[in-house]
């Protein structure tokens, strides 16, 4: 089911803020796809609430001090890197060397 | 000895009194695997699960005093990190990924003195309500091979219902446990929000994630609880509410307790098969003291769309660790940018990526206002008259699904169609609240139906309570 928010230059913005990339085939799909999940979300929209910031009463999280403790050793964050120089992940050059 | 469908309770017995060995029970347990290998439930049997049952059995020979779990085998959602095993979340992405610590739920039960016998099938990251985003292939449900298993947490619930463990873990954030257990006939409970430790779990949406339990009665599900839930410093969302005694709150009586059924759910399930068992549950309960009353939330028909507005929202974020770096699997690519874009597009499962996409959107600066945050104002407001109810009483009853398990394939090209299969037990994710599925009859297929009970935050012992009563004196409805 499609819904007029979702174009196929909408896809691709979507695709870019989620890094990943698709054929043209599963960008048509995705079209009807995300389409008609968006037209299931507008039911939303159809209930009164109150002002935005409704939601926004929100208790602050618990802090405490900070305390040195030994967490994961080098050797074990590094155990599942696909690439590894010593105590760095390697990576090819991030953008483009600028 | 039979070892056919023990309950953990009759397990520890049988290792303190020495009826049996846990050697024994653990090789039965895994006959069971391999004879049901084809429902594909499990995805590895770990190679020292017999070792550690050797260990337990030397301990119970030493007359050391015994831990509360002493010997009994179980299987773990394949999300639920074991430190030194395979946590793949049945996905592509981590399908080599070794977990580097324990999550906190299974070192206390590790230091219960559980033996671990493998991890358990589960759709990609959680993601889904079949078992059938799974990258290794979909779960069978315990009962029919032509249907679902149901999901997140399929797996969990078939080798609970096909005896392959004593219990199992799982996880819940819009039904995974109890939907499957509904699907398959087992019990399964999804705790308070933050009641148990979520470190070691594997995140698919933080405000609405929680471990849990797969077992074949209320009073095994009431006794492991008990045990894994409590703060948690390695989880700071994690309550510091005392644990109750579940397994003592079980009374043996459900006389004047107060339960609610909601008008909207009922209209939903009017014309299915649910209707006349709903109908024969409600007379046993009245029959037996209970007081049943109607309650109306009009706004229940916005969950599903809050649900899968807020989900994707956290999952999208969670998901942007997956960058080809630090872990998971990583794709060539020329810079980083075309590595991080290229394994994300080639390890990740479709329903994922859909999420993914769908996170973006809501929380985009031009549609935030417009999904997220009215998706957050409706979520307060169905919990605001939620809590209303539960003060004014002690339980809800709802169906835990709209019928039997679907057939495999029947959902999958149509993704609201899915997701319109977690209806009923969103709910209890967006609120908080504890909530259970027993089964209570079967459809018109001969397959399991299940009930659901949500109860008040932190109130499980309600739960443990009516659905104990129910299983041992109700029967199949």
């Amino acid at each position: 089911m499609e819904n007029n928010l979702i174009t196929v230059a909408e896809i691709e913005r979507l695709a870019e803020m989620s890094a990943l990339n698709f054929s043209d085939e599963d960008k048509e799909r995705l079209i009807g796809e995300v389409g008609g999940i968006i037209s299931m979300l507008d039911e939303c929209g159809k209930i009164k609430t109150e002002s935005k910031g409704m939601s926004r009463k929100v208790p602050l999280s618990a802090l405490r001090e900070d305390e040195f403790s030994v967490g994961l050793t080098s050797e074990r964050v590094f155990v599942n890197a696909p690439s590894r120089d010593g105590d760095y992940f390697v990576v090819p050059e991030v953008n483009n060397g600028l | 000895m039979d070892f056919k469908f023990l309950s953990v309770l009759d397990i520890v017995d049988g290792i303190k009194t020495k009826k049996f060995s846990c050697v024994e029970l653990t090789k039965y347990y895994l006959s069971q695997i391999e004879k049901y290998k084809d429902k594909n439930a499990v995805l590895e049997v770990f190679d020292d699960a017999l070792e550690r049952a050797y260990a337990v059995d030397s301990l119970v020979e030493s007359g050391a005093d015994l831990p509360e779990l002493v010997g009994v085998p179980i299987l773990i959602k394949d999300n639920i990190f074991y430190k030194g095993k395979i946590s793949s979340s049945a996905s592509k992405m981590l399908e080599h990924y070794v977990a580097q610590y324990s999550s906190t739920v299974v070192k206390r039960l590790l230091k219960a003195g559980v033996v671990i016998l493998g991890r358990t099938n589960m759709d990609e990251f959680a993601m889904g309500g079949s078992c059938e985003n799974s990258a290794f292939g979909p779960c069978k449900n315990a009962h029919n091979d032509a249907k679902v298993s149901g999901g997140s947490s399929g797996g969990s619930a078939v080798a609970v219902a096909l005896d392959m463990c004593a219990f199992a873990l799982g996880s819940d954030t819009g039904g995974s446990i109890r939907q499957p257990a509904s699907y398959n006939g087992v019990v399964g409970i999804k705790p308070t929000y933050a009641r148990v430790s979520r470190y070691g779990l594997v995140p698919f949406a933080g405000s609405l994630d929680t471990c849990g339990v797969f077992t074949r009665d209320a009073k095994d599900s009431a006794y492991i609880v008990s045990l894994i839930a409590g703060r948690d410093e390695k989880d700071s969302s994690s309550s510091d509410m005392p644990v109750d005694d579940y397994l003592a709150c079980i009374s043996g009586s459900i006389k004047g307790k107060k339960i609610a059924i909601v008008k909207e759910v009922q209209e939903l399930v009017a014309q299915s098969e649910y209707k006349d068992v709903f109908k024969k549950v409600i007379a046993f309960c009245q029959e037996h003291g209970a007081i049943m009353s109607e309650v109306s939330i009009p706004e229940y028909k916005s969950v599903l769309p809050v649900y899968y507005t807020i989900a994707p929202a956290e999952a999208t974020s969670n998901m942007n660790k997956f960058d080809g770096v630090r872990f998971g699997e990583c794709a060539d690519g020329e810079t980083a940018e075309e590595i991080n874009v290229n394994s994300r597009s080639k390890y990740l499962g479709r329903e994922v990526k859909r999420r993914i996409m769908l996170g973006n959107f809501v929380l985009s600066s031009k549609f935030y206002n417009a999904y997220y945050q009215k998706a957050k104002d409706v979520a307060a407001l169905i919990k605001s008259k939620f809590v209303e109810v539960l003060e004014k009483n002690d339980l809800i009853f709802m169906p835990t699904t709209f019928g039997e398990a679907f057939d495999i394939g029947a959902k999958t090209s149509d993704p609201v169609s899915m997701y319109i299969e977690d209806m009923f037990t969103v709910t209890a994710n967006i609120i908080g609240v504890p909530a259970m599925s027993i089964p209570i009859s079967k459809g018109r297929l001969g397959l399991p139906l299940g009930l659901q009970i949500l109860a008040k935050h932190f109130n499980e012992k309600e739960i443990y309570n009516m659905a104990d009563y129910l299983m041992e004196k109700g029967g199949e409805f």
